[in-house]
């Protein structure tokens, strides 16, 4: 390709986007109502029209430790209801008390989730679910063995003939549990109602630290309906988080694992923070036990700034608007 | 020859007809399949999603574009466009695949592989927008402050640094990534000027800064980069391919309608002209038919053929049987059958034959016939009628085979089986064989003369269904559950006397067997079995069997006759005693009370007697058991002492009692026979004693470690015994002399059973007398030494001990620990293996307790306590010189460290909480054997999981998972009351707000890492892991003076807590519920029995049975009140007493008193 040529596409591609940035511009004047505009967070949206049947099979699943290949972990082990979905653990334990290597993150909002697992290598709850059941320190399962055992059960033949008019197949089980899932939406936060127009659902001093939270840059990634979930970043993307005085373990080199890539080294997705005042520890191997610190730090490596002791209070404050009500679960 | 083409053409033609028609049915197939190949529907979904497609791409780069120039303020609406997009592909990926048509895949595998490549430049492009937004909203705002702080310092030359900051600033949006170090070149160097806290700030907004220029430059790279993907190309051509695909499917499809149509027309004319055609030909068919037929078999050239007409004149030979018979074709063509008969077949046998064919069947069967020369052969003949219109045969066709060899070895065989037969008939045994069937294949005439039944009828018969399919008792036995067939798993020989035959006529017999399998190259061929008729013999077991039963009845009826005579007298002559102790009790002359106490003596007397009567008939039915149980030397002595002192005062003769020193005090072994033994000798002496003085001696004869002798010696200077009279005089119902009988009294068995008794323990009894001057007895026995109580650090003492894991019971164990919980914990264990346990709250308590010279076998030692820990109290109770004392720490710190620390201060060994009762038990039985200078070997717990009952019952899991009761009841050995007890007192321990914890961090911080030290151990005892972590880690904060965070942790900490506390209740309802039920059924039960027993007691007290004794046992077993127990002890020892009225009293005591509480 000539330069010549180049330029002209380099001009034709920038008149294009200037043109579709006006454009939106001039359509999203319409768009904006009584919501507050231009937040970066949005108010969570549950799921409609779940179907019981399913849920209610997809719970008994979730909780049935007879998935795994000991018959002692069940999903609800690490994702605990009672407590907010997580286990409180820096790490979890699975079959035989073996300790894993991850922080288990709450399967509350979940479901809202662009991608599953502290490296997103799944696309969809559907595709993560088979992970934890398969993988040899957490559940140590099979789907045959899996499959056995719901074929020998009449209990669950019986539900699923109900729900889906066949036998239990892997698809099923999936769907089922995902279904669940589903179900375990947290909604209607205070901070969501603010959203909404209700300014007095919130306390002034919340309201501060969400101001703080935007202004400090922590909602540049921190963002969308779920307070995060939706993207990667780079753990110390302003001040590097691993050296020589925190060496990196093959578990925190995120991303990288999956792709081989260099440029994907320690980038891990950013969690989501509806929860997050609930369900400590913290980061990606749960070495951070309280949220104050973990704030703290985020400002140092991600943000290169020493958030101040009064800010961090006013953020937590704002964090703890995030948690919702759960529509089922329990 | 000319039928023979006639039919191979008719063949050929059928096989044609059958393909042809196979051949359109395909094409049928194939073109309705071509035809609807054509999918509408599908087309219209794939151009929707195209479409679908196209708009979702086409929204993904406006989110992108938007993003970038942050019209966006997050990035779901771009992720959900993705996620859509990925639908949508899957979608369309799923009507391809219906379709297999190679063409379609690669345009649409190309737009994948876009769309994937396409997301992680889309990901890059998140993270990058993210950074960039974050630099760029970020340093103006920084710079502005850097300003601030400059102008309100006291640097020179403030104007010059601030236009080194404003032009950082402005150039910013110029800078390119090549000549970054060009423009923060001064800002670099204005850093080193300024002030520390100025400079960091400085170096913060440089980082931004070259973030901001290098993620502005990768991001102007990504987003052109993403927008010229050209996915919506990529669409358009799968989109496209698929059309091309479908317009030519389209078209081909109107063809092979078409084309389909004509051929089910013609198929359909040749149906019905095919059909028409097949009723012509059907009738010409079925006249060739049967001569074709006959061709054909004449035809087979490797068999004997021969056809015969009706009369059974041979019309047609072929070569073999020219061969075979001899005979040339013209010898034979004309001639009857008969030229070949040999005399081997009757006339019955060709009768059959002819009856057969002549009624138009198949006639088969082995014929010998005789050839030209004279020589037999021998033939399987076939012999086939052929049929005319009328039914009737005019032609027989014969096919034989040559089987003149076979009969030859047939023949062999049946000679050596005679043999065979002979030999065997001879045998005394019966005999059979059988295949690997289970089919008879041979039986010698023994054994059909035992069994009753015809060769003929077990030959070749499944000889189990025949002669064993039934057992002893009659019940069918099936051929998998014989033991015969069942023993030729291994190739041993089988001998069994147990097993039984059936006869033919159904009777029973009972059989001598022996089974050998048979078995060639390793494979199984069937079985020999050699049997004996026994029946006789098992009857004249089962007689003399009966006999002894009857003997034993009779034995046994004897006995209950002493036993229900002796109790007949018992009860009268207990009112006689009872009257003459109230007559006794009025006012009597001198002569009256005199009578009646000879009255009560006369009375004692024949009570003794008859409790001697009972002991012997005991004795001889071996009905004594010996019972080791530890007991008391100087209690035996005193025991003795308060029963004669004043027998013999009243005699006056002396009494003395001499035990010799260094006895062990505390024995084990049977304690109420040595004291009855005593007693016979005793009275013995008592009764043949005038004047003088009577003497037991307990002498020490040996002593060890663990065991003792003891020889007991009771010396009389009565009127002694001459040889004769010795050598008889431990017969029963003999005196040394008859005549004495009449003037001392007694039944003369006293001795007898002092004999016996003596011989139960292992005894042996030495007489020795001198007529005139007085006898004496002696025996020597072992005991068991247990270890004396009373008398700490007594070093002989410590070391005689012998215990082994079984008899942990009855040692002393001092338990130190402050947590209640884990008191009781530890004491309900110990109590339940026997193990007497002392408590002491603290470690000073503890180290008090050995000071006021208690003494224990053990101490179990908390090493986290208020006021002294156990790691100080170890170091001051070694210093008692205590050395050899085990002392076991019981913690739930098992690291390294505070192992080490433990050993240091003196601890022998470490048990963690929450404890493992088999370990601990292992533990304490380890230390206390290797005190005494054994090294006894530990074993390896075994990791069961237990889950008991109550836990399954209750179906745990779905609601309770923060509390894993299966994991803590395996540790407590599935103890489940103790389990529920233990939760029960977690939930009083920690159902209060931590809040209280907080306020102890500030006040005592001691007390506060106490608090949560014990929480952290019982949290892991009640089996809440998840707790336990966590107090677990609260505590290391703790200790290293992390006080923030631990307080942190303690709000999550409650959070836990409080679902702990919600399950755990939970679980206790559950409990109590199910338990409810079956406790009060056996509560209930326990005291109906207790009731019993006490009803029972008071029988055997009131008449004088000396059953008392066992029955108090009992009832000490049954009941769970220690105050009872020890009143109990009371009665125990009158009862060892014989002063059974007395007990009696004490009984209706206690157990009146029991009722009215």
């Amino acid at each position: 390709m000539s330069p010549h040529i180049a330029a002209i596409t380099y001009c034709k591609q920038t008149f294009k986007i200037i043109l579709i940035v006006i454009l939106i511009f001039v359509n999203n004047l319409f768009v904006y109502g009584a919501e507050k505009f231009r937040e970066p967070i949005t108010p969570v949206i549950p799921f409609n029209n779940l179907n019981k049947d399913k849920v209610s099979l997809g719970k008994k699943l979730f909780h049935d430790p007879k998935l795994s290949s000991d018959g002692t972990v069940s999903c609800a082990k690490c994702h605990n209801l009672e407590t907010n979905g997580v286990d409180l653990l820096p790490v979890s334990f699975g079959i035989n008390g073996e300790k894993g290597n991850r922080n288990s993150p709450t399967i509350i909002n979940a479901a809202l989730q662009y991608r599953f697992f502290w490296d997103g290598r799944a696309k969809t709850a559907e595709e993560q679910i088979t992970d934890p059941i398969e993988n040899p320190i957490e559940m140590g399962s099979s789907w045959q063995h899996i499959l056995l055992y719901l074929g020998s059960n009449n209990e669950y033949i019986s539900s699923f003939n109900q729900v889906y008019g066949v036998n239990p197949d892997r698809n099923l089980v999936i769907d089922a549990i995902a279904e669940f899932q589903k179900s375990l939406i947290s909604y209607n936060s205070p901070f969501d109602q603010y959203l909404k127009g209700d300014e007095n659902a919130i306390s002034p001093e919340a309201k501060e630290g969400y101001a703080l939270f935007k202004s400090y840059g922590c909602s540049q990634c921190h963002q969308g309906m779920n307070v995060g979930g939706n993207m990667f970043e780079k753990i110390g993307v302003i001040r590097p988080y691993y050296g020589k005085d925190n060496p990196a373990k093959l578990t925190d080199l995120g991303r990288y694992n999956l792709t081989g890539n260099k440029e994907d080294m320690y980038e891990f997705r950013v969690p989501s923070l509806r929860l997050v005042v609930k369900t400590p520890p913290y980061f990606h191997d749960g070495s951070i036990s309280t949220l104050n610190e973990a704030i703290q730090l985020m400002g140092k490596h991600q943000l290169g700034r020493d958030i101040k002791d009064d800010h961090v209070n006013k953020i937590i404050q704002f964090l703890a608007t995030l948690e919702g009500q759960l529509e089922s679960g329990k | 020859m000319e039928s023979n083409h006639q039919s191979k053409s008719i063949k050929t033609k059928t096989l044609i007809g059958v393909l042809v028609s196979f051949g359109f049915l395909f094409l049928i197939t194939f073109l309705y399949y071509s035809a609807i190949n054509s999918d509408h529907e599908n087309h219209k979904k794939i151009s929707i999603l195209s479409s679908k497609l196209l708009q979702t791409n086409a929204l993904i780069k406006e989110y992108i574009v938007e993003n970038r120039y942050g019209l966006q303020t997050n990035y779901d609406g771009l992720n959900s466009m993705h996620d859509e997009l990925h639908r949508l592909t899957h979608e369309y990926n799923n009507i391809l695949k219906q379709k297999a048509d190679k063409r379609l895949f690669n345009p649409f595998v190309t737009l994948t592989i876009a769309i994937d490549q396409r997301e992680t430049r889309i990901e890059k492009f998140k993270s990058q927008v993210s950074v960039y937004k974050l630099s760029s909203s970020f340093l103006p705002f920084m710079a502005e402050e850097i300003k601030k702080m400059i102008l309100n310092s006291s640097l020179n030359s403030k104007t010059e640094k601030l236009n080194v900051i404003n032009e950082f600033l402005l150039q910013i949006d110029s800078v390119e990534k090549n000549n970054i170090s060009d423009w923060n070149e001064p800002v670099k160097s204005l850093q080193k000027q300024l002030p520390k806290e100025i400079a960091q700030q400085v170096y913060i907004i440089i980082i931004h800064g070259e973030r901001l220029i290098n993620s502005r430059n990768d991001l102007e790279k990504l987003t052109l980069e993403i927008l010229d993907f050209q996915i919506a190309q990529k669409i358009y051509s799968a989109t496209e391919t698929y059309n091309a695909v479908y317009l030519e499917q389209e078209r081909s499809s109107g063809l092979y309608q078409l084309l389909m149509a004509v051929i089910i027309v013609l198929l359909s004319g040749g149906v019905v002209f095919y059909i028409f055609k097949q009723e012509e030909t059907k009738k010409h068919l079925k006249k060739t038919l049967s001569s074709l037929t006959q061709q054909q078999f004449a035809l087979n050239q490797h068999a004997i053929v021969s056809i015969a007409d009706v009369t059974g004149k041979i019309i047609y030979v072929n070569d073999m049987f020219c061969q075979i018979s001899g005979y040339s074709k013209e010898e034979l063509i004309g001639q009857n059958h008969r030229i070949v008969k040999s005399d081997e077949h009757d006339k019955n046998f060709f009768k059959t034959l002819w009856k057969t064919i002549a009624n138009g069947e198949v006639w088969h069967g082995e014929i010998k016939n005789i050839n030209k020369r004279g020589n037999p052969y021998w033939v399987n003949s076939t012999i086939v009628p052929f049929i005319d219109e009328n039914g009737k045969p005019y032609q027989y066709v014969s096919i034989r085979t040559d089987i003149t060899a076979t009969k030859k070895i047939e023949n062999q065989l049946n000679r050596e089986r005679s043999f065979f037969a002979k030999i065997t008939k001879s045998m005394g045994e019966g005999l059979y064989v059988h295949d690997e069937t289970g089919r008879c294949t041979f039986i010698n005439g023994k054994a059909l003369e035992i069994l009753g039944w015809n060769e003929d009828e077990l030959l070749n018969q499944n000889i189990h269904e025949i002669i064993h399919y039934k057992d002893q008792r009659g019940i069918p036995l099936e051929s998998k559950d014989s033991d015969i067939l069942k023993s030729y798993t291994t190739t041993e020989p089988f001998h069994s006397e147990n097993q039984v035959f059936w006869s033919k006529n159904g009777a029973m017999i009972s059989v001598s067997l022996s089974a050998v399998p048979i078995y060639e190259d390793d494979s199984f061929k069937g079985g020999i079995i050699v049997f004996q008729d026994i029946t006789q013999r098992k009857l004249q077991e089962k007689r003399l069997a009966n006999a002894l039963l009857e003997a034993e009845e009779g034995n046994r009826a004897k006995n209950n006759f002493l036993n229900n005579i002796s109790h007949e007298i018992r009860t009268p002559l207990n009112a006689i005693l009872g009257m003459t102790h109230l007559v006794m009790e009025t006012k009597l002359t001198k002569e009256q009370t005199d009578h009646l106490q000879k009255v009560e003596i006369s009375s004692q007397n024949l009570l003794k007697i008859i409790n001697d009567i009972l002991d012997f008939s005991k004795l001889s039915d071996n009905k004594f058991e010996v019972k080791m149980m530890p007991f008391n030397i100087s209690q035996l002595v005193s025991d003795i002492e308060k029963t004669y002192k004043k027998k013999f005062s009243n005699k006056s003769i002396g009494f003395d009692i001499d035990l010799q020193k260094d006895i062990p005090e505390n024995l084990v072994g049977d304690y109420k026979i040595l004291f009855q033994t005593l007693d016979y000798f005793l009275d013995n002496a008592l009764k043949f004693t005038e004047k003088g003085h009577v003497k037991l001696i307990i002498d020490l004869k040996y002593l060890s470690v663990s065991k003792v002798s003891l020889k007991f010696i009771v010396e009389d200077s009565g009127i002694g015994m001459t040889e004769n009279q010795i050598l008889n005089l431990f017969q029963a119902f003999s005196q040394a002399d008859l005549s004495r009988t009449r003037k001392y009294g007694g039944t003369g068995i006293g001795l007898a059973i002092a004999y016996n008794l003596v011989e139960l323990l292992g005894g042996e009894i030495n007489v020795e007398s001198t007529k005139g001057k007085g006898s004496s007895f002696s025996f020597i026995l072992d005991f068991d030494v247990v270890k004396d109580n009373a008398k700490p650090g007594k070093k002989s003492a410590t070391k005689t001990k012998h215990i082994n894991q079984d008899e942990l019971s009855g040692l002393s164990v001092l338990l130190v620990e402050d947590n209640e919980l884990n008191q009781d914990l530890a004491l309900q264990v110990l109590k339940s293996k026997g193990i007497k346990a002392d408590l002491a709250v603290n470690g000073q308590e503890a180290v008090d307790m050995f000071q006021e010279n208690h003494h224990y076998d053990c101490i179990l030692m908390d090493c986290q306590m208020p006021v002294m820990d156990g790691y100080e109290a170890t170091r001051q109770i070694r210093e008692l010189k205590l050395k050899d004392l085990p002392i076991i720490a019981v913690t739930a710190n098992v690291l390294p460290d505070d192992i080490a620390k433990s050993k240091e201060s003196g601890m022998d060994d470490v048990v963690s909480k929450p404890i493992n009762i088999k370990i601990l038990m292992e533990k304490i039985h380890f230390w206390i054997k290797k005190y005494q200078g054994e090294t006894p070997q530990i074993k390896a717990p075994a990791t069961t999981n237990i889950k008991t009952n109550i836990v399954e019952k209750m179906e745990l899991g779905t609601t309770v998972n923060m509390i894993e009761p299966d994991k803590a009841m395996a540790m407590l050995g599935a103890n489940e009351s103790l389990y529920f007890q233990l939760l029960n007192r977690f939930s009083v321990e920690f159902s209060k707000p931590l809040t209280e914890l907080e306020a102890l961090i500030e006040t005592d911080m001691e007390s506060a890492i106490r608090f949560v030290h014990t929480l952290k151990s019982s949290a892991a005892t009640i089996g809440t892991t998840n707790l336990h972590l966590q107090a677990g880690e609260i505590e290391t904060l703790l200790r290293n003076e992390k006080i923030t965070q631990a307080k942190e942790k303690i709000t999550h900490l409650q959070m836990s807590l409080d679902v702990v506390n919600d399950q755990l209740n939970v679980l206790l309802d559950k409990y109590k519920q199910l338990n409810n039920d079956s406790q009060q059924a056996t509560e209930q039960a326990d005291s109906e029995t207790i009731n019993q027993l006490v009803e029972t007691l008071k029988n055997h007290l009131d008449s004088y049975d000396s059953e008392a004794d066992t029955t108090l046992e009992q009832l000490r077993g049954k009941l769970t009140d220690k105050k009872v127990i020890t009143q109990l002890e009371k009665v125990k020892h009158l009862v060892l007493q014989y002063d059974y009225e007395e007990a009696l009293n004490k009984v209706n005591e206690i157990f009146a008193k029991d009722e009215t509480e």
